[in-house]
């Protein structure tokens, strides 16, 4: 059409415009972006590459200077460590219980208050609400709602069965338990997100799809979740993310335990660097985790796609 | 235009925000370094009054919590009213209280930045693992002198390969507690509780027969650690070592194992104890009326004081079956005081923070009269703030009995590590509820766990 | 409508489908489900010690008790420690909002090279788990001078890539037609930021306004580390210094939590309003 004829030929004229030769738009770009970069890059930058530096090697935090390089040892002491395994394990384990019921959750009740519901307002309100708790609150709830034998829930559980279980005292039930908690606690945060993008959905589109009658699951299918596309790729990426550096939640409520089923990566560096003040090793525990999430990301980019 | 008006007031918030931050990094970096200038890290605005050696900031760094909170905050305002030191100079505390439980980690992280405090609180069973970050306190002070000052038990607990590391503020070793209505409803007199393995084991089947209560929790709040006080200090009891010379884990030979047992078949087959790692069952079953005995530490005084109806007593914790060693043979660690490594203190001042110290440690009776801690100065024990103390009968005449008895063994100083984090004693807890299919599997458990704990 | 109010509401009983019951019953249930646990440990904080301990729950205080909240407020530098912590949380978000989507419209509307680059760079260090950087960043926020500092709380905060990773996606998806329009007007690049690009991110940015706030308002570890003065302590450390893990008295522990977080709760439902009025308006057509 003329009009983008026209417009892109607006577009070429801003592109030519230069100063000192470097186009104009190079200088705008970096020089909005620098505030950002700059504090990004003393205050975390920065410490995250000297994470990686202190990782190959034996690193005394309390004289740095007599520290000594040891490459990649720390590595290979890691990928023989069964600790680090378990760790591991416990860490996908609740991975796998969290992040796509956190992603679900939060997309259902986003679109379901989207909807003429009565009483949107109070709904979204309690949908949150448990996000600005604090994790020491969260803990100290949920340890009373789930206690063996004060708890919630085994209280009322007791009344139709004789031994109830103990939610975070049995090895099979304590990560489900922690998992579940967790949901409800963060779900506010991807509720709120995907809220957001589903009514930056011009109605338009249903209205549209509406008069070529189409059901509400092709509308589902075909509008919803292409246009909220970028925002479940980030809350997505975000979730695996974020539980896969769970550390307090385990930390405060059951020690790893019981038995360490409920032990995890970054529960691992914490005791490396601070208990055992091995902090090369945490390091490597990190960065391991961070080639872990990289790969993740990369392949929820690639399925989830990217709107170009 | 009306956009720049927009970032011109954010502008100005920032600012303001800025100015507030200004003027709390100066309140709060005031004095600092009040000796020698050196490297002042604290960039927020100069030292405040302290110039040269006509006074002296001492930064103190503590983590007591609970009923000791106070009493601490006390003592430091009673030595910076009353300046009971012989210098010529004025001394104030600044004392700052961090949250127990992050305590070592700001302690560790702050040094690793390089501004420690001038004193700091610290286990003694620190001291070791920690070594490189302290300055030992018998640097700074005559010794030979103070040594008279403070009770054998706890001067040999700052003791470490020769040098005297800290000074010692007090002893909190293990105790047993009972609850007396617990007893007389099972027949028994409550006021004879147990001395030995066949009085305790009577005791204990007497209160599963006869009442419907749990007889024992290795400790209340059923944690790692509380679980290995109880559980090493059998071990000890009945001969056994729990780290060789090379400080190797080794508490899995004949005592370890036996006490393993013993412990496995109290909440076996002998019904004595909840079989569960279910955190405090014991505290509320023993505060309820639900439990007849329990093991803990001195602090638990306080705690008992405030509960109404509650009558309990006291007994020693050697109780293990088949003793064989009466001295060294119940658990005890203590907090210290140590002053942290840093360049930018002067020698000066070190001594008269360890002055400080010295001061802290011997002249105040309160800390074990409120507290339940047992102080480490000589002398406490003529001290009737000491004698006066509510629970001086029930506990504190009975644990200083047993440090002039000898029976304490220090909890372990080990190299490297943490020994007094939960997941090195995880196991004692998940023998405890039998999450493992034998007591041995967990003793071995425990030697991998502890092992590994203490790499470096 | 200009039915009569009877016949409406048997109409509207009658028509109710068994979807939409099923839809309230979801929404509601779950909502009751997300409120109760913490509506009992609101309830548990004005008990006397008696029914804490009790095995039988008791959702409703059979005793109103006020001591743990009047220990707490008055044992406490409360209105200093919430000060503070408006002033480090409102400053930490105020500078995030700014300097994110700043960055944000350079990555998405600007174009230079060298974008994807640093994109992924933010990215990756997000993945960084946070008690890695504990150590290192304590070092450079003490070599700056900034312990103890308002500062060393705030910057450290602003550096978190969650804001620009979150402000990316959505600029993304905001049309070119709006921009090139406004070139042919004359706009330079900072109207087009300011007037066209902010307005339409604005539920966005309140949500992120939302998120950062709280998180600067529950961070606890990092400013118990920076901060060493107890009177610049943030709301949550005041309170968890004060008292900590003290068995015994289970009532204080749940006070201290509530309280921490009740300034927080005060602002959240009052931000709720605001990104709810700001979706909406975004959501009601303003795309051509």
């Amino acid at each position: 059409m003329g009009l983008r004829d026209t417009l892109s030929a607006g577009d070429d004229e801003v592109a030519k415009q230069t100063m000192f030769g470097v186009r104009k738009q190079t200088i705008e770009g970096v020089v909005w972006s620098l505030p950002y970069l700059a504090v990004f890059t003393v205050f975390l930058l920065w410490p995250a590459v000297k994470g990686l530096w202190m990782s190959l090697h034996d690193w005394n935090p309390f004289n740095p200077a007599a520290s000594e390089f040891i490459g990649i040892a720390n590595y290979v002491e890691l990928f023989n460590d069964p600790v680090f395994w378990k760790g591991m394990q416990g860490t996908f384990y609740f991975v796998f219980l969290s992040v796509p019921l956190l992603v679900i959750l939060g997309l259902v009740l986003a679109l379901g208050v989207n909807k003429n519901v009565k009483g949107k307002v109070v709904l979204r309100a309690i949908y949150f609400s448990p996000y600005i708790l604090t994790v020491a609150v969260v803990t100290l709830i949920w340890s009373e709602v789930y206690s063996e034998g004060y708890g919630l829930i085994n209280y009322y559980l007791g009344f139709f069965m004789e031994n109830p279980p103990g939610w975070l005292t049995s090895m099979d039930l304590a990560m489900p338990a922690l998992a579940f908690m967790t949901v409800w606690w963060l779900v506010g945060f991807n509720f709120v997100i995907l809220l957001a993008a589903r009514q930056g959905i011009p109605e338009r589109l249903y209205e549209a799809a509406r008069l070529d009658g189409a059901s509400t699951w092709r509308a589902f299918k075909d509008i919803t979740v292409p246009q909220m596309r970028n925002s479940i790729l980030f809350v997505v990426i975000i979730q695996f993310i974020l539980q896969f550096q769970v550390f307090a939640q385990p930390y405060v409520l059951t020690g790893g335990g019981p038995r360490d089923s409920t032990d995890t990566l970054v529960y691992y560096l914490y005791r490396s660097a601070f208990s055992q003040h091995n902090y090369g090793y945490g390091a490597a525990i990190g960065y391991v985790l961070v080639v872990i999430l990289i790969l993740i990301a990369i392949i929820n980019f690639k399925v989830i796609g990217t709107n170009d | 235009m009306a956009d720049s008006t927009s970032s011109t007031s954010t502008r100005r918030r920032f600012i303001k925000a800025a100015g507030a931050t200004g003027t709390v990094a100066l309140a709060g970096c005031g004095g600092n370094n009040g000796g020698d200038g050196g490297d002042d890290e604290n960039g927020g605005g100069g030292t405040s009054g302290g110039a040269g050696s006509d006074s002296y900031t001492i930064t103190f760094w503590e983590l007591f919590s609970g009923g000791e909170g106070p009493v601490m905050e006390n003592i430091v305002q009673k030595f910076n009213e009353e300046q009971p030191l012989d210098i010529d100079a004025e001394v104030t505390i600044d004392r700052q209280r961090t949250p127990w439980a992050e305590y070592y980690n700001t302690l560790f992280t702050t040094l690793t930045g390089g501004d420690a405090p001038d004193m700091a609180v610290m286990h003694a069973a620190y001291l070791r693992a920690w070594g490189e970050t302290i300055d030992p306190i018998g640097n700074y002070i005559d010794t030979e002198a103070i040594q008279d000052s403070y009770l054998d038990s706890h001067w040999d607990l700052v003791n470490v390969e020769g040098e005297v590391s800290a000074l010692p503020m007090d002893l909190h070793p293990l105790g047993g507690y009972y609850n007396k209505a617990v007893f007389e409803e099972a027949g028994l007199d409550p006021e004879s509780p147990p001395g030995n393995w066949e009085e305790f084991q009577t005791a204990a089947n007497a209160i599963v027969e006869n009442t419907d209560n749990w007889a024992f929790s290795q400790s209340p709040y059923n944690d790692g650690f509380g679980s290995w006080r109880t559980w090493s200090s059998f071990t000890k009891q009945q001969g056994g070592t729990l780290f060789d010379d090379d400080w190797n884990p080794a508490f899995d030979g004949e005592a370890g194992q036996a006490t393993s047992q013993t412990l496995w078949d109290m909440t076996g087959d002998w019904g004595w104890g909840e079989q569960t790692t279910s955190e405090n069952w014991g505290t509320n079953a023993f505060q309820n009326g639900n439990l007849g005995m329990t093991m803990n530490g001195t602090w638990y005084v306080a705690t008992l004081e405030g509960i109404e109806d509650l009558d309990y007593g006291f007994f020693e914790p050697t109780v293990a079956p088949n003793q064989t060693q009466e001295e060294n043979s119940v658990w005890a660690d203590g907090h210290t005081l140590v002053l942290p490594q840093s360049q930018d203190r002067s020698d000066e001042k070190s001594e008269v923070a360890a002055q400080v110290a010295h001061w802290m440690t011997t002249q105040n009776p309160e800390w074990g009269a409120e507290a339940g801690h047992l102080p480490a100065s000589v002398d406490i024990r003529e001290s009737e703030e000491f004698q006066n103390a509510p629970f001086y009968d029930t506990t504190l005449t009975n644990y200083l009995d047993m440090a002039d008895n000898n029976k304490y063994f220090y909890h372990a100083k080990v190299p490297n590590g943490d020994p007094n984090s939960q997941d090195w004693y995880q196991w004692v807890l998940d023998l405890w509820g039998h999450n493992y299919d034998s007591p041995q599997e967990a003793v071995d458990d425990g030697i991998t766990t502890i092992a590994n704990g203490m790499k470096d | 409508m200009t039915e009569t109010a009877d016949s409406s509401i048997l109409d509207r009983l009658t028509n109710v489908s068994p979807r939409t019951v099923g839809v309230y019953v979801f929404l509601y249930g779950t909502a009751l489900l997300m409120a109760i646990p913490y509506l009992y440990t609101i309830s548990r904080s004005f008990q006397p010690r008696e029914y804490l301990v009790d095995p039988n729950p008791h959702w409703i205080p059979p005793e109103i008790t006020f001591e743990y909240y009047e220990f707490l407020l008055s044992e406490s530098l409360f209105v200093q420690w919430t000060i503070n912590t408006f002033i480090i949380a409102g400053g930490a978000t105020l500078i995030i909002l700014v300097v994110d989507s700043m960055i944000a419209f350079s990555l998405t509307r600007l174009d230079w090279p060298g974008q994807s680059i640093v994109l992924s760079i933010i990215l990756a260090s997000f993945m960084v788990p946070y008690y890695m950087n504990i150590v290192p960043l304590y070092t450079i926020v003490s070599d700056l001078g900034m312990v103890n500092s308002y500062w060393g709380v705030i910057l450290p905060a602003v550096a978190s890539p969650l804001g620009v990773f979150l402000l990316y996606q959505f600029f993304r998806d905001i049309p070119e037609e709006y921009e090139e329009a406004a070139r042919l007007d004359g706009f330079s690049t900072f109207q087009i930021y300011s007037r066209i690009i902010l307005p339409l991110a604005r539920p966005i940015l309140a949500a992120l306004g939302l998120f950062m706030f709280v998180y600067n308002w529950n961070a606890f570890l990092w400013p118990l580390i920076v901060l060493t003065n107890e009177s610049a302590y943030t709301l949550p450390i005041g309170l968890v210094n004060l008292y900590q893990g003290n068995l015994e008295t289970p009532g204080l522990h749940m006070a201290v939590t509530i309280l921490a977080s009740l300034p927080l709760f005060i602002v959240y439902l009052f931000f709720q309003g605001e990104i709810v009025r700001a979706v909406q308006m975004q959501g009601t057509g303003t795309t051509g």
